[in-house]
């Protein structure tokens, strides 16, 4: 398959960018617009001394993807310190994970990232005590119907999403990283053990550099949505480019770690395909390694065949005829990774029939 | 229907410029084709080669429904941001969704959801309360003598705090179509669609020396907040400054993703302008009021 | 005795006309409108952490003759939206 446009440009700004004609950037606005990658293109464009090379009509949308990717990190921010004062209350650190982490660390992966919300990760024994705090301070349950809040509760790593009464801000609240149905039981111990710490002052954390690596992969590997794959994988990229260059033995404790968490087999495909899909530089042995301990075998033909379709903008252009098809199967293969079939295929059944809400 | 712009719409998308704005429409929808041939001939047009801002198509589902309550669907880039509306209200999707589309993506304006209308580049900038009447007054008011810069959508650049024109037709409600219709003979109204959620809705044409004038910015003067009241004389009272920036603040489309900038921009304009209440019943009375307006004489 | 204030990290802007203030939040984002006394008594809880009581001495000192029970209550109501806006927090101890 062909690299899609926006990835082109986005890994090879100097080369690309100054040559696009106007019906290329017509095409790259709109694959940068669907994966949620404006900002960073806007971004990339400036830090590579292209800027000046970007036609007006196609400035005018990066500045607009500008405006908001700023607007979120408003957000963000506000919701971070608010979050702290409110677990401040009962001494439970703030340990962020996913986007919010990016941003409060001031890595790279975090610099015009769009974001859906914000997720934290507390300790199981803690969580209701959090729930009620969390409460107190304004972010309740949204609607929702019994059967949704008893799956959630029941089954999955999180409380249902909160809603911030007043700002409508979202906020996930995980207790593990995924569900106790999954086939793969990282231990959340081991990942709060190991958080490092962001602000002594407000009490904020987030995952270890490897764990924040794994999570990311994990979370990409096993979630059922793909709209923001690409972004998604970008992230990855990003923290893999910024924490190799930080530590000579990076790679081998990135591969003794995700065995730790038993989580080589979804630490082995980001890393596949950010090599694959976005050129990374990744150590052929780490991969080995990686993919020794995973135990991934002949089904990695088919996984390449399924993913090399979701992991392009999610735009018409980028499509084949087997794309839709390919966003199916790993939407049912995400949640077969996190619950065992009989719980799946009633799961689903409800799901399908409620058009309107999301899986 | 063969006109050129017949041809484009329903093969590759007729480019046209709206204001700052490039878009591409692409239909086979009868409706759609009578509205664009209407209201949308003016436009200068696009080529090819052109960058394009916003895809837009308004399609019919296939099978059952094309025969069982038609329906029409609205794609921005391949994908469909609302739910489909009933076959007779495709042409007021087109624009409803087109507005969304502008309203939506284009931040590096701050717009506020009011009609904009000018004389000598100098504009008022009229809010929009639902049933306040200001589509009405607006479409009577460039019939006598004002420009139209939009309906709906005032975007004012942050860099120079001029408001750059984006004039589409003029959506119309109920009995205003008629009062429209008899107020000038030359007024041009498209397709109706009835039973919209908002009743009967049809628009009315920009006329084709505005369009010529599209690229033409304004300057903010006054900033007026229109209410219909039936019988009620044409009345113009001074509107405290706050009141205004919260009455034009909160109607905005994305006062809050500009933040500060959006803040400060909207508390120079309050600074900048003359700020009023207007009641009105008729539409005569109010333009002379407007052209009091104009020469200072208010 | 419970006092409020302005905290340290929440930085308004504000614009003024006649007897109207639009007040910008950096935090949240949010603006809000203010109308006199209340843009008064936001301005003292800038400076210091003030009970209901010392906003009552303060309306008193600008020249306000009768604080009634209900002009307390008002306060109230309005130190509560303050609290709801992140405007304002309680100060402890």
């Amino acid at each position: 398959m062909q690299t899609p446009l926006l990835v082109d440009c986005l890994l090879h700004p100097k080369e690309r960018v100054p040559s696009l004609s106007l019906n290329q950037w017509d095409l790259l606005i709109r694959q940068a617009r669907q994966a949620r990658l404006m900002a960073r293109l806007s971004l990339v464009c400036r830090e590579n001394g292209v800027w000046d090379a970007v036609p007006e009509q196609s400035k005018a949308h990066l500045l607009s993807a500008d405006t908001v990717a700023a607007k979120q990190r408003q957000t963000v921010d506000w919701e971070v310190h608010a979050l702290s004062k409110a677990l401040s209350r009962i001494d439970v650190p703030l340990v962020l994970l996913k986007g919010s982490a990016y941003h409060i660390a001031g890595l790279d992966a975090g610099r015009q990232r769009v974001f859906n919300d914000v997720d934290i990760l507390v300790p199981r024994e803690l969580i209701s005590k959090v729930e009620l705090t969390l409460r107190n301070y304004g972010w309740i349950t949204g609607i929702m119907d019994s059967y949704d809040q008893r799956y959630y509760r029941k089954w999955m790593h999180e409380l249902p999403p909160l809603r911030h009464i007043t700002r409508k801000s979202s906020l996930d609240v995980h207790h593990s990283i995924l569900p106790d149905t999954a086939r793969f039981h990282p231990d959340p111990k081991r990942l709060l053990a190991d958080a490092v710490c962001l602000d002594a002052q407000r009490n904020i954390y987030a995952l270890s550099p490897l764990d924040r690596i794994i999570h990311s992969a994990t979370h990409l590997f096993h979630e059922g949505e793909f709209e923001n794959a690409l972004r998604d994988l970008f992230d990855l990229k990003y923290l893999l480019d910024e924490f190799s260059g930080r530590d000579a033995q990076f790679w081998q404790k990135l591969t003794a770690r995700a065995a730790t968490l038993d989580l080589s087999l979804p630490t082995f495909y980001a890393l596949h395909y950010c090599r694959q899909v976005l050129d990374s530089q990744i150590p052929q042995d780490t991969l080995d390694a990686l993919r020794g301990a995973s135990g991934v075998g002949l089904r990695k033909s088919a996984m390449d065949f399924l993913y090399r379709r979701v992991l392009r903008p999610d735009h018409q252009s980028c499509d084949d005829g087997f794309s839709g098809f390919a966003r199916w199967c790993l939407f049912v293969r995400s949640h077969y990774m996190r619950m065992p079939l009989h719980l799946l295929v009633p799961h689903l059944f409800r799901k399908a029939m409620q058009p309107d809400s999301k899986g | 229907m063969n006109s050129r712009l017949s041809t484009e719409l329903q093969n590759e998308g007729l480019k046209i410029r709206i204001g700052p704005f490039s878009v591409s429409v692409q239909s086979q929808l009868k409706t759609v084709l009578l509205g664009m041939e209407q209201l949308y001939r003016d436009y200068p047009s696009l080529d090819a080669q052109d960058f394009i801002d916003f895809h837009v198509a308004i399609k019919a589902p296939g099978g059952l429904r094309r025969w069982y309550h038609p329906q029409a669907l609205f794609y921005f880039d391949g994908r469909q941001p609302f739910k489909p509306l009933p076959y007779s209200q495709a042409f007021a999707f087109f624009e409803w969704g087109l507005n969304w589309c502008f309203a939506q993506h284009s931040n590096q304006y701050l717009i506020f959801h009011a009609a904009v209308i000018a004389r000598d580049n100098k504009a008022v900038i009229l809010p929009a309360p639902p049933g306040s009447g200001k589509s009405t007054l607006c479409a009577g008011l460039i019939h006598r003598g004002w420009r139209l810069l939009s309906d709906e959508l005032c975007m004012i650049n942050p860099q120079t705090g001029l408001i750059h024109p984006v004039p589409r037709p003029v959506s119309l409600k109920n009995q205003s179509i008629d009062i429209i219709r008899n107020y000038d003979a030359a007024a041009e109204i498209g397709p109706i669609a009835h039973d919209t959620a908002k009743g009967t809705v049809a628009h009315l044409k920009v006329p084709h020396e505005m369009i010529t004038l599209q690229e033409q910015t304004a300057m903010p003067t006054w900033v007026v907040l229109p209410k219909y009241v039936p019988e009620a004389a044409a009345t113009l009272i001074d509107m405290d400054k706050g009141d205004m920036f919260m009455e034009v603040a909160l109607n905005a489309f994305n006062y809050s993703v500009l933040g500060a900038t959006a803040y400060d921009m909207t508390a120079d304009l309050m600074d900048r302008c003359h700020c009023y209440r207007f009641s009105y019943s008729r539409l005569d009375d109010a333009v002379k009021v407007f052209d009091q307006l104009f020469e200072g004489k208010v | 005795m419970e006092t409020w204030r302005v905290p340290e990290q929440v930085k308004l802007s504000w614009r003024c006309w006649g007897d109207s203030c639009v007040c910008y939040h950096h935090g949240t984002g949010d603006t809000h409108l203010f109308k006199q006394p209340y843009i008064s008594i936001l301005e003292q809880l800038q400076n210091q952490a003030m009970s209901v009581e010392d906003i009552c001495a303060f309306l008193q000192q600008q020249g306000m003759e009768s604080i009634d029970e209900e002009v307390r209550e008002l306060i109230e109501i309005f130190l509560k939206e303050l609290l709801r806006l992140s405007i304002i927090e309680k100060v402890e101890g």
